[in-house]
C-alpha cells in the first residue's frame, strides 16, 4: 500500500516536472525569438534622427532632466551702441516668385 | 517668420511677400580707417559719401559691405571679415561687434514679440581640430543679438536647411553640399531625417588665401577677380590670379571629394538607399564655371560610396539655404 502511494507519488513529481520543464523552455524560447527579432530591426536602415532640427526640439525636453553644469563659453554684452549709421539702407533686396507651401506641407507630414 | 543665412561671406535673410520669398543680402564685411587729424576725419567722411558705412565713438570709420571690399583693393589691403570658417572670428577684435550691428539692421526688429526666426550654424568639421573653431558660442552669440531684435532664434545644420530646400522631389532624400566661403558643409538625409552631418574647412577662403600667396596679391584683389572674371576650372588662363584660382579650385575638388568619400565609407549612420541618390550642391564657391562636372567626375574617381542619380546645381546656389532656414521656420 505504502509503495503504491509511493509510486503514484513519483508518477505526480514527473508530470510535474514536465509541465515546469515545458513552461520555462516555452519562457526561454520567448525571451530567444524577442531578443532576435529586435536585432533583426536593428540591423536594417540606421537612422541617427537625434541630429535632426525638428527631433531636436524634441529631445530638448527629455535632456533636461538629466543634470549638468553648463560650461560653455558666456556671452558677454555686445555693445553696438557707439556706431553711429551714416547710410540710408543696408543690403540688397531680391524678390522671387518662389512658393515654399507644398515643401512646408510635405516636410510637416513626414514629421508627423 | 523668417530665414536666416549667417555665412562666412554673404548674410541673407529670407521672408515671405505675398506668398513669394523675399531675400535681403548683405556681405558679411568690414574695413577700418582710423582717421590721425581732424582734417583727415572730414576729408576721409567727405570720400565716404554714398557708401555703407559707421562711425564708431574713437573716430574711425568703419565701411561695411561690399564698399568695404571694394574700398580694401583701393588701398591694396585685405578686408576684415566679421566671421572665420562659418563662425564668429576670434581673430578680429571687433568681429563680434560688427557682426551684431550687421545682423541687427539686416533682420530689423521683429514683426511681433517672440516671432520666429531660424538661422544656420555649421557641423563641427572633420578636418580640424581648433579651439577657436566653437560653434556653440557662435550660436550664442547670434541668438543672443536676434533675441535682442524680439525674435525667438532657432539655429539649424546649414547643410540640413539646404536639403529643406532643395529635396521636395526626392521626398527629402539625398545629399545636400553647401560650399560656402569659410566651410563645406554636408547632410546626408533619408525621408527628411539628417543621418550625417560633418564639414570640411577648405572652401572658397581657402582658394583665395592659397591664390594670393601664389601671386602676391592680397585676398581682396584675389577675390574681387574670381568672382568678377571669366574662367572655366580645369582650362588655361591669360590672367595669372584666374589661372591660379582655376589651379586651387581643382586641388578643392578633389579635397573636397576624397573627404566626402572618406567620412561616408562604413559609416555606421549612413541609410542603405534602395535607390540611387540625387546630390545637390549650392554657395557661392560653388557657382564657378565647371564645378559641377568636375565635382561629378571626381565623386567617382574617389570612390564615393553611395549610388548617385545625379549632381545638380542649386535654382539659387546664394539663396538656398537661407530658403530651407525660411521653411524651417514654417514647419517648427
Amino acid at each position: 500500500m505504502v509503495l503504491k502511494n509511493i509510486d503514484h507519488g513519483y508518477k505526480m513529481l514527473n508530470n510535474d516536472n514536465i509541465i515546469i520543464t515545458i513552461l520555462v523552455l516555452i519562457n526561454i524560447n520567448s525571451v530567444i525569438i524577442g531578443y532576435l527579432l529586435a536585432r533583426m530591426r536593428n540591423s536594417g536602415v540606421s537612422s541617427n534622427s537625434s541630429q535632426s532640427f525638428f527631433s531636436k526640439l524634441k529631445d530638448d525636453k527629455i535632456v533636461n532632466s538629466t543634470i549638468a553644469i553648463d560650461d560653455k563659453k558666456f556671452v558677454t554684452d555686445i555693445k553696438t551702441d557707439g556706431l553711429v549709421k551714416k547710410y540710408d539702407s543696408l543690403g540688397d533686396v531680391k524678390q522671387t516668385t518662389d512658393n515654399i507651401d507644398n515643401s512646408v506641407n510635405k516636410l510637416k507630414n513626414l514629421k508627423r | 517668420m523668417a530665414g536666416l543665412d549667417v555665412g562666412t561671406s554673404f548674410i541673407v535673410l529670407s521672408t515671405e511677400n505675398d506668398g513669394n520669398i523675399q531675400y535681403k543680402d548683405f556681405r558679411d564685411a568690414f574695413y577700418i580707417i582710423k582717421p590721425t587729424t581732424p582734417v583727415a576725419t572730414k576729408m576721409i567722411e567727405k570720400g565716404l559719401s554714398g557708401k555703407v558705412f559707421i562711425k564708431d565713438n574713437d573716430g574711425s570709420f568703419i565701411i561695411l559691405g561690399k564698399d568695404a571690399i571694394e574700398k580694401a583693393v583701393e588701398r591694396n589691403d585685405a578686408a576684415k571679415r566679421p566671421m572665420y570658417r562659418g563662425v564668429v572670428s576670434a581673430k578680429e577684435k571687433d568681429a563680434k561687434r560688427i557682426l551684431a550691428f550687421i545682423l541687427k539692421e539686416v533682420v530689423g526688429t521683429a514683426s511681433e514679440p517672440g516671432e520666429k526666426l531660424v538661422f544656420c550654424v555649421p557641423a563641427q568639421p572633420v578636418d580640424q581640430e581648433d579651439e577657436d573653431f566653437d560653434v556653440g558660442y557662435h550660436e550664442d552669440v547670434v541668438k543672443t543679438v536676434l533675441g535682442e531684435c524680439g525674435y525667438d532664434p532657432r539655429a539649424i545644420n546649414e547643410a540640413e536647411a539646404l536639403c529643406y530646400a532643395e529635396l521636395e522631389n526626392d521626398d527629402y532624400t539625398g545629399v545636400a553640399i553647401s560650399c560656402g566661403a569659410g566651410m563645406t558643409n554636408v547632410c546626408v538625409m533619408l525621408n527628411g531625417e539628417p543621418t550625417v552631418v560633418f564639414s570640411t574647412t577648405k572652401s572658397g577662403d581657402w582658394i583665395d588665401r592659397m591664390s594670393a600667396v601664389a601671386t602676391g596679391e592680397p585676398d581682396s584683389v584675389v577675390q574681387a577677380e574670381k568672382e568678377g572674371g571669366d574662367f572655366k576650372i580645369g582650362e588655361p588662363n591669360d590672367n595669372p590670379v584666374l589661372s591660379a584660382v582655376s589651379a586651387y579650385y581643382e586641388r578643392l575638388i578633389d579635397y573636397t571629394t576624397k573627404q566626402l568619400a572618406f567620412a561616408l565609407t562604413n559609416h555606421k549612420s549612413l541609410p542603405k538607399f534602395k535607390n540611387p541618390i540625387k546630390i545637390v550642391v549650392a554657395g557661392g564657391t560653388s557657382q564657378a564655371k565647371g564645378y559641377i562636372e568636375l565635382f561629378t567626375q571626381k565623386l567617382t574617381e574617389n570612390n564615393f560610396p553611395l549610388l548617385v542619380k545625379e549632381v545638380v546645381h542649386a535654382n539659387d546656389p546664394l539663396h538656398a539655404v537661407s530658403k530651407g532656414c525660411l521653411i524651417a521656420s514654417k514647419v517648427l
